[in-house]
């Protein structure tokens, strides 16, 4: 038994001790946002917030995360409205297939949070570890700025 | 293929000295994992050898950086980002500060610990070049007791290190003393001075929109100018009006090449 409080809401989780953060919380919290790329901490696509830190939960075991808060994708809109960075990431066209999208939008959330006027190296290093194979990064890079110009702080 | 979950086992003592005993009763069963960023992907690729581990992840027995007054003391657990957001670190030991910055992603330096770089003993890893070169002192326990070695005796060959069995590597002490020298350090293999995939410019367009800021007291390490935009979203060059050149090198191999011969000038200055 495992509790962890999951976008606010606390949940009762039984799973072995070592299954991934991410399986945990595609298949038995039915999170889908999360997705798995390489499963092994390198493309971002599966990032997720734990205690406010940016974490690939595919390296994450169910157990370390005892009595942490995590924060999906889907825990960032508030009242089934966009989040002003997905907002910016919509305008902007950040996305096209969408699997780093839910990554790349908590990677701006956790860069914002400690630059809020981020410059363009400290946004190309705070996206470092999310991989996208199809914008070429510049409009993502656009819809970051535009999320800091518009005052979009986690 | 992918490991199952249910063959495996973990624990997760709530103390060090809970962590030891087990190490100490069943030697060879236990293996310890911290922030999982080498030993989860193992796990992922279903070649994870050892079936039982014990987490040390936010024990705060091995979470802390102590500042004394000859030297400065780093937990075994803390992690790369509590390296880079430490100001004494920065400001005493900058190689550490900026090979932690060097280490993986962002989410991974959120997870992998200073201790866990040395332990894994990876000829590849990024901290021990500094450690070694600031002649570290390691401090490892076991329910036996403390013993301290110095680092560079730690490392036997490849992933083989001086542990024990039943030990945990507990701190780093790193002895300052460094008045008279000068500290500089370079990754090899690298574009701009970090490890960064995103990189969405040509070579064309890096030596046009780069400017190369001058050395001086206050700018000791080298750094391209990123005052850039921000009032004009959308454009990447620069377009401020500090004193800054242009990136003087052709290329970053140019760059590297040009930055060897610089080091004996900086050492004589």
């Amino acid at each position: 038994m495992i509790r962890l409080t999951v976008n606010g809401q606390g949940r009762t989780i039984e799973a072995p001790p070592m299954k991934r953060l991410l399986d945990v919380l595609r298949e038995d919290l039915h999170l889908t946002g999360a997705k798995e790329g390489c499963g092994e901490g390198e493309c971002g696509s599966c990032s997720v917030l734990m205690n406010g830190d940016l974490v690939n939960s595919c390296l994450v075991p169910i157990l370390q995360t005892e009595g942490a808060q995590i924060t999906t994708i889907e825990g960032l809109a508030i009242d089934e409205r966009l989040h002003p960075i997905q907002q910016c990431f919509l305008s902007e066209g950040g996305a096209q297939c969408g699997i780093c999208t839910p990554g790349m939008i908590l990677a701006t959330y956790h860069l914002l949070e400690r630059y809020p006027q981020p410059t363009l190296l400290q946004i190309q290093e705070g996206l470092s570890g999310n991989l996208c194979r199809c914008t070429g990064y510049t409009r993502i890079f656009n819809a970051v700025q535009q999320a800091a110009l518009a005052g979009a702080t986690g | 293929m992918r490991s199952d979950a249910t063959q495996y086992d973990l624990i997760a003592p709530r103390s060090l000295d809970a962590v030891l005993q087990i190490l100490a009763d069943s030697p060879n069963r236990y293996a310890p994992i911290a922030g999982g960023t080498e030993l989860m992907v193992a796990f992922g690729a279903g070649r994870l050898q050892p079936k039982k581990l014990v987490s040390l992840w936010n024990l705060s027995e091995l979470r802390f950086i102590e500042e004394r007054p000859d030297a400065i003391i780093i937990g075994a657990g803390s992690t790369f980002t509590d390296l880079r957001r430490n100001s004494l670190i920065a400001r005493e030991l900058p190689l550490l500060s900026q090979a932690a910055s060097w280490t993986g992603s962002i989410a991974n330096q959120n997870r992998a610990t200073l201790g866990g770089n040395i332990v894994n003993a990876s000829p590849a890893a990024d901290s021990p070049p500094a450690l070694l070169a600031y002649d570290a002192t390691l401090t490892l326990v076991s329910t036996r007791g403390t013993r301290s070695m110095p680092y560079r005796d730690f490392h036997l060959s490849y992933k083989k290190t001086a542990l024990a069995e039943d030990e945990l590597l507990h701190s780093i002490t790193v002895f300052c003393n460094f008045n008279g020298y000068i500290q500089w350090i370079r990754k090899v293999g690298h574009f701009q001075g970090r490890d960064r995939r995103s990189r969405p410019y040509s070579r064309r367009h890096h030596r046009r929109h780069t400017h190369w800021r001058r050395q001086s007291a206050r700018n000791p390490g080298t750094s391209y100018c990123n005052r850039a935009i921000s009032s004009q979203p959308g454009r990447y060059s620069c377009d401020h009006r500090c004193r800054t050149r242009r990136n003087p090198y052709r290329s970053p191999s140019h760059r590297r090449h040009s930055q060897h011969s610089e080091i004996p000038r900086r050492g004589c200055r």
